[in-house]
């Protein structure tokens, strides 16, 4: 739907429309599947029956000793008064509120920056990109290294600049951890958006801009009619992909804050984690997981749906 | 030419339907890591093909006794070290699916929780067979015991201990063939070489900002005092005691009296040595590890228990790892054959104690290389005594850098809270009932 | 008069737009060079910090240049474990099997998907992207259950698969996306010209998916270079682990303690590799994803 340049635009316009009658090449199914069937082989046998087996682990009770036995949905019925799946559930949805709004907020100011056409902006649009090819893990070392108390040069800034005067303790209560593994995840991720943005924001026809300005449309009007209209897609699907990561949220949590202090950063990935390899509890530890498949399933769905009624009209 | 896509409902439905068949063989299947699939109690050494994990910091160790082993026997140990970071993760995943070494070598505070999640075999009767039984580390044994069974036996053997400056004893005008033997001496001692020496040297040494190291060399005088930090099999947690308070009073007049530097409150463990390696420091609690280290940088050093308080006692922290046969081993006679050889006095001495390493076994402090150095033969005779903080938490609660151990240590002794010691005694013990 | 009036003020109007950018410019570069700055600096700072002496590195008041440039902290994962060039070898080799393995299921998918109608294809497609929801850590043991009933459990292609997997929903996606952005009729006169439907993918398509297929190689390297948890549940076997294993492995000593200078090192040697990669290719990353990602 978007594109970078009229042309494509009319050429993906004509060609996105779904697979004509007649052609040499849709009416040969078996060709098709052909070309799928790697895909498929894979999703089948390290996807869909790993999923089964998971789904299986869900309604056993599966120790290390004598073997699993089956429980029904004891599994399911446990996680209301599991407090650390309970306190994982509250705190993930807490993060994902904040780092979604955050990496949006940004991105947003970002955006800006790196759509101009002065020059430089490139440089400035590489510059923002780079930490997106840290890996999260190397990421977050990189942090837990900067930010600890004694030799972290993020302490170095903040007194320097004189907003503190010992350490500021970064991890130090749970919301301090949470704002500062934000702003690695900012940090971290934001690079990707912001491409993504930027390339959205270049299939806005110049033309409608042009025209809106003749008319005498505010600065904020074009936003609000021209270039959010266009974007909406591209949000929508940054939405999708960003409160998606949020809900699986792992590495980040795991290597800076452990989880800690007092159990207070420990996301539902977390919980998961450790029920299952330092509890050894693989059945509940699978049933939290179909949980939040489910959930993500859902939530994506609507999304979805909704995002695909308004693009009918 | 049929699409695998498009049977993909009823082959979902086959395959939930079977998984339960399936999912029976494969944990069957996975249980034969090893070659051969026979089960076989007959000979213990046969030619069987073992398997082994051992976490990285031990893997040198380990290797140099396996490759012993398969040097001098049929059977065939194929060791792998895990990474220290990621080894309870490894660990786990092996365990949910069946594919545990035949032999697994684990960290000694993490074996309390892997002998109650069921991951090792009973090996009692085979373990009191042992002609050297009574004089085995007890502090690996007991971390590896459950119920009065035994499933675990010492694998590497470290100690903390006091270790301190001879040269810089004698030049403060004190006894250097008297270590510190109570708190008393450890702060009159420390004092006069920081008063008499002075400059850059310094009576004593801690890592300030490093959980896991304060523990190893901490912990012992609580234990000496009769006070040990978790009893009851590890259900009740002892912060809030008298030795605690002595213990961290000392450290924070230490500190407060700058005979103790000021880098040591942001040291996580890395220079932990250097200064004392360098002949700069008077008195260091740590362990045995660093014995060789400071006969490279030519300190002349004695060696001394970690006291009580008062000096009644002294203990020491028996770290290392424990070894023991998974349940998923088919070979538990050829892996015990592995054990007991590594018990054995051949690879205690001409193995361990040769490289430098303390032999697990009491009864041979006095062998021909240990003898060499007083130190060593004084850290193993205190594996009768030492001790290890045993429960299911201890990672979470002691090791991990934002556990309460740490927090305390850094509130009392840097931050002067004085509420520090009641406040931990509620978060460990908070943290034992939810590992419960 | 009105006009003259009007082109003063206009005038007026333009040279007071003109002052007005050139301060606008400077505030621009003067926020932007700050934000820039902000993203840079923690590179910058563990690149700085790898090569000083491991006490400078680990001193109390952090330095920003090293006093003393050493390669201590290199010299030391040189010879860490099986030695640093063991684990690089390994880990170009694991990312080399995933880039390929990647681009030709989702290549040949993403052709079929926009190509092609048959029975079970918004399945197939659905199903695929379920691949991006599912909690990473939890379905590993299942995998690697199943793994080991192919008796691909400890091997570096059942390793390899693994990662395929997992950057199929991504790569499908974008790739299905770029074939749909070609005209089909390109296509057609490749096959009226007497090519087969191979030949006009090979001939025709391909070309003009390259942005896309450079994305999707790009991003499946970037995400098996760094992964840490399936290769170190998959291998048993310490001469095959990774990068990342011996990262984790090398800067972590006893009793807790955690070696900065090592840690940076090892942060920078994995960092470079793929920062260059990324460097090169950002050309065709940027028109992969406008073909691919946003033709939702």
């Amino acid at each position: 739907m978007l594109a970078t340049s009229s042309d494509d635009v009319a050429v993906a316009r004509r060609t996105r429309r779904s697979p004509r009658k007649g052609s040499a090449l849709t009416d040969r199914p078996g060709l098709g599947m052909l070309f799928v069937a790697p895909l498929a082989a894979i999703v089948v046998v390290l996807f869909l029956i790993p999923l089964g087996v998971l789904v299986f682990m869900s309604f056993q009770d599966w120790p290390l000793l004598g073997g699993p036995k089956p429980n029904g949905i004891a599994n399911y019925q446990a996680i209301p008064s599991n407090s650390l799946f309970t306190g994982a559930i509250t705190f993930t949805l807490t993060y994902t509120a904040l780092a979604t709004v955050a990496i949006f907020a940004v991105s947003f100011v970002l955006v800006a920056v790196s759509n101009s056409h002065r020059p430089g902006a490139k440089a400035y649009r590489t510059a923002f990109f780079l930490p997106y090819v840290v890996g999260t893990a190397a990421a977050a070392l990189i942090w837990f290294a900067a930010v600890n108390d004694q030799n972290g040069i993020a302490n170095t800034i903040l007194q320097d600049l004189g907003f503190t005067k010992g350490p500021w303790g970064f991890l130090d209560t749970p919301g301090q951890a949470l704002f500062t593994t934000l702003t690695l995840v900012v940090w971290k991720f934001i690079g990707f958006q912001v491409i993504v943005l930027l390339v959205g924001l270049q299939a806005v026809p110049a033309q409608l801009y042009e025209a809106a300005r003749m008319d005498g449309a505010s600065t904020l009007q074009r936003l609000r009619y021209i270039t959010l209209p266009f974007l909406r897609p591209t949000l929508a699907l940054l939405l999708i992909l960003s409160i998606t990561g949020s809900l699986l949220a792992f590495d980040q949590f795991q290597v800076l804050t452990h989880g800690g202090p007092d159990n207070g950063t420990i996301t539902l990935v977390m919980a998961i984690y450790n029920t299952a390899f330092s509890r050894f509890d693989l059945g509940k530890a699978a049933a939290l997981s179909v949980v939040l498949l489910v959930a993500l399933v859902l939530l994506n769905g609507v999304q979805l749906m909704f995002l695909r009624r308004k693009d009918d009209q | 030419m049929e699409s695998p896509a498009h049977h993909l409902p009823a082959r979902l439905r086959h395959l939930i339907g079977t998984t339960a068949i399936l999912t029976a063989s494969v944990l069957i299947l996975a249980a034969c890591s090893s070659s051969s699939p026979a089960p076989s109690a007959t000979k213990p050494d046969n030619g069987t093909q073992l398997t082994m994990w051992v976490r990285q910091a031990n893997g040198p160790v380990a290797q140099s006794l396996v490759k012993a082993y398969n040097a001098t026997h049929k059977n065939q140990v194929k060791l792998t070290t895990v990474p220290d970071a990621g080894f309870q993760t490894k660990i786990g995943a092996a365990a949910g699916s069946s594919g545990l070494p035949d032999i697994l070598a684990s960290d000694v505070v993490y074996s309390p929780n892997y002998v109650k999640q069921g991951l090792y075999q009973d090996l009692t009767t085979e373990v009191k067979a042992l002609p050297f039984y009574s004089n085995l580390s007890h502090a690996h044994t007991d971390a590896s015991s459950l119920n009065g069974k035994i499933y675990g036996v010492p694998f590497v053997v470290d100690s903390s201990l006091i270790m301190y400056n001879k040269d810089l004893f004698a030049k403060a005008g004190l006894d250097p063939a008297q270590g510190p033997k109570s708190f008393a001496d450890i702060y009159n001692d420390a004092k006069a070489i920081r008063d008499k020496v002075g400059g850059d040297t310094y009576g004593f040494y801690f890592p300030g900002n490093c959980s896991g190291c304060d523990a190893y060399s901490m912990l012992p005088y609580l234990a000496a005092a009769g006070e040990p930090l978790f009893k009851n099999d590890g259900k009740t947690a002892q912060v809030d005691t008298a030795s605690m308070k002595a213990t961290l009073d000392l450290y924070k007049k230490l500190y407060d009296q700058g005979i103790v530097p000021a880098s040591a409150k942001s040291d996580d463990g890395t220079n932990w040595t250097t200064l004392f390696n360098a002949g700069k420091i008077g008195i260091l609690p740590i362990g045995n590890f660093n014995f060789g280290t400071a006969e490279k940088g030519k300190i002349n050093y004695g060696e001394a228990g970690l006291p009580a308080p008062d000096g009644s006692a002294t203990s020491g922290f028996i770290g290392g790892d424990v070894v023991g046969i998974t349940k998923n081993s088919t070979h538990k006679a050829q892996a015990f054959d592995f054990l007991t050889w590594v018990l054995g006095s051949d690879a205690q001495v001409n193995v361990l104690a040769k490289a430098g390493d303390l032999p697990s076994r009491v009864d041979l402090a006095n062998n021909k290389y240990s003898s060499t150095n007083p130190a060593i033969v004084a850290a193993i005779k205190g594996e009768a005594t030492g001790y290890t903080p045993s429960s299911t938490a201890y990672g979470a609660l002691v090791n991990d850098a934002t556990g309460p151990w740490l927090k305390l240590l850094r509130d009392y002794i840097f931050s002067g809270d004085s509420n520090a010691i009641s406040t931990a005694q509620k978060s460990f013990q908070d943290g034992l009932n939810q590992a419960q | 008069m009105t006009t003259t009036t009007d082109n003063t003020a206009r005038s007026r109007a333009t040279r007071r737009r003109r002052a007005k950018s050139a301060v606008a410019g400077t505030g621009y570069h003067l926020f932007s060079g700050v934000m820039a700055a902000i993203f840079l600096v923690p590179i910058l700072w563990v690149t700085l910090n790898s090569f000083k002496t491991r006490a400078e590195a680990n001193q109390a008041t952090p330095t920003w240049f090293p006093h003393s440039w050493s390669l201590e902290n290199y010299g030391a994962l040189a010879s860490y474990g099986n030695g640093i060039g063991v684990y690089l070898g390994n880990s170009l080799v694991l990312s080399t099997l995933v880039v390929i393995g990647t681009v030709i299921v989702t290549v040949f998918a993403g052709y079929g998907f926009a190509r092609f109608r048959f029975r079970g294809k918004s399945l197939l497609f659905g199903t695929t992207l379920l691949i991006l929801m599912v909690p990473y850590a939890t379905i590993l043991i299942p995998l690697y259950i199943v793994l080991g009933w192919l008796h691909l459990s400890n091997t570096v292609i059942g390793l390899a698969l693994t990662l395929v997997m997992f950057q199929m929903p991504f790569g499908v996606f974008l790739m299905r996306n770029s074939f749909e952005s070609i005209p089909r009729e390109l296509e057609e006169a490749a096959l009226v010209d007497g090519c087969g439907p191979i030949g006009a993918l090979r001939y025709v398509s391909l070309r003009l998916v390259t942005p896309g297929i450079v994305t999707v190689a790009l991003f499946s390297f970037l995400a098996s270079w760094n992964e840490f948890l399936a290769p170190l549940i998959f291998l048993n076997d310490d001469r095959q682990y990774t990068l990342p294993l011996m990262l984790v492995g090398a800067s972590t000593g006893l009793y807790g303690a955690v070696n900065y200078g090592s840690l940076q090192a090892g942060i920078v040697i994995t960092i470079v590799p793929v920062l260059l990669l990324y460097l090169a290719l950002q050309r065709y990353y940027v028109s992969g994803l406008v073909n691919g990602a946003l033709r939702g």
